[in-house]
């Protein structure tokens, strides 16, 4: 018979087994916490930065773009203005190399690295009407029913600044009218006062559907590719009878962008087309000068968890395709 | 006094089977305890870095979406997870046509099924655990170890 000290090793044993398995179960359920804790982070990628760079970068070329195409319209007229001038200027790839220097310094304290280049240039026509109380007859005189621009492939920052929103025709009919026809599709967008003395916008569009805006405002900006009359969301412009459609949006290249009564408004119009040569625009009384339409630039974009790299199209104030 | 009723020999089987019985009965339910722990733990993990590869595989369709041009634009998301989940090997497997992460651990084998919603089409693709990046490979979004 065994010592009363020797009893009982059959219990040690059996709970120093125990004691293991439930020591393995702490070492498992351990492991979940790594992954639990993996789990409360939102995202350990920062893939939502590298898109708010790319948008970053698109509206910093776009302004660049604007702030180029302004310096040329202000070029004398002795110096040549063409799309080819611009770019032996290199006032684009310029600027955008040191938008991009600036962005890479920024984003480097951050550990990211990101560069901007322009790959191309489209080029087209800017115009701008001078005079507030001028009104949009062809030339400041001639014909009030004219076309502004012939075989245009796009057009950007079309914007009409109302400055006799008082006095505008007082019926859709005869009133000043923007058409825009690729010769089987046409939109029109009439400008007029309503009985209340609001200014309205009516755009018509080519399957015969129309919609209206208005404003009491007696001096506001249509913004035509912008979607935007007096300030806000005009869903004529934007989305007329709830087809999801923009103006001019069902309208095949090239198209024909012309003016009707222009005798009945007052203001400034200003816009950039892309037209393969300055004849294309029409007599505007103001300036037309050659201009960037759109660029189109390399970006990339590095961390140590993301890469990307794409080009980047710009071209500011141009509706969605 | 000792002899009565039965022998010492007896009564030490007696109590060595009710001792080893009752002690069975703990280890194997212990055990059994534990092996469900695991289970449950793997799949909660899997299911956790599951729904990362399909954070990052939706923001690299939203990379994709963004670009110019689709088939040519570099994307790539990496992520650095887990190798092992619970001491088990596992891998991630893209379904393309479920549109959906399976992700299967080894030993034991766990498979936990995650849904990816994204405009870009996926590509039939797999990594096995440790950093994960995904890419697109002319306009399709992969996975692979990077």
């Amino acid at each position: 018979m065994a010592d009363i000290n020797d009893r009982g090793q059959i219990i040690l044993v059996a709970a120093f087994a125990l004691g293991v398995i439930f020591i393995a179960l702490a070492v498992v359920v351990n492991t979940a916490i790594f992954t639990e804790n993996l789990a409360t982070r939102s995202e350990s990628t920062d893939g939502s930065d590298a898109l708010q760079q790319r948008y970053e970068v698109e509206q910093s070329v776009g302004d660049i773009i604007q702030s180029v195409n302004e310096d040329n319209l202000e070029l004398s007229d002795t110096e040549e203005k063409s799309v080819s001038t611009l770019r032996s200027l290199n006032w684009l790839d310029y600027n955008v190399s040191n938008a991009s220097n600036q962005i890479a310094y920024w984003q480097g304290q951050n550990g990211r690295l990101s560069s901007v280049e322009v790959n191309k240039i489209t080029g087209g026509v800017r115009f701008i009407s001078s005079d507030t109380a001028q009104n949009f007859t062809e030339g400041g005189s001639n014909s009030s029913t004219w076309n502004l621009a012939t075989s245009v492939e796009d057009t950007r920052s079309l914007r009409i600044n109302i400055t006799n929103g008082t006095s505008l025709n007082d019926s859709q009919f005869g009133a000043f009218n923007l058409s825009v026809d690729d010769g089987t599709n046409e939109w029109e967008m009439a400008v007029y006062n309503n009985s209340g003395g609001d200014v309205v916008i009516n755009v018509t569009e080519p399957n015969g559907g129309s919609a209206e805006c208005r404003t009491p405002d007696s001096n506001p900006t249509i913004d035509v590719t912008g979607g935007t009359f007096a300030g806000k969301v005009c869903p004529a412009l934007d989305v007329s009878d709830g087809t999801d459609l923009t103006f001019g949006s069902n309208v095949s290249d090239p198209y024909t962008i012309s003016f009707e009564n222009a005798t009945e408004i007052k203001g400034v119009y200003s816009g950039v087309v892309n037209v393969s040569s300055r004849g294309d625009v029409g007599n505007v009384d103001g300036d037309t000068a050659p201009a960037i339409y759109s660029a189109m630039v390399d970006f990339e974009y590095r961390t140590k968890s993301v890469r990307y790299a794409t080009a980047i199209r710009v071209a500011p104030g141009e509706p969605p395709s | 006094m000792n002899e009565r009723g039965v022998s010492s020999t007896l009564s030490y089987v007696l109590a060595l089977a009710i001792a080893a019985l009752l002690i069975t009965g703990l280890i194997t339910a212990g055990s059994g305890f534990v092996t469900t722990q695991r289970d449950a733990v793997i799949r909660e993990e899997l299911e956790v870095i599951g729904q990362h590869v399909a954070s990052n595989v939706e923001q690299a369709d939203r990379m994709v979406e963004a670009s110019e041009n689709r088939t040519n634009a570099t994307v790539q998301v990496n992520q650095t997870l887990p190798s092992t989940v619970a001491r088990s090997q596992y891998d991630v497997r893209l379904d393309a046509s479920e549109s959906q992460l399976v992700l299967t651990s080894t030993s034991p084998e766990e498979t936990v099924r995650v849904n990816v919603t994204t405009n870009t089409t996926l590509e039939d693709s797999s990594a096995g655990g440790g950093t994960i990046s995904v890419r697109n490979d002319d306009g399709n979004l992969v996975i692979d170890n990077a």
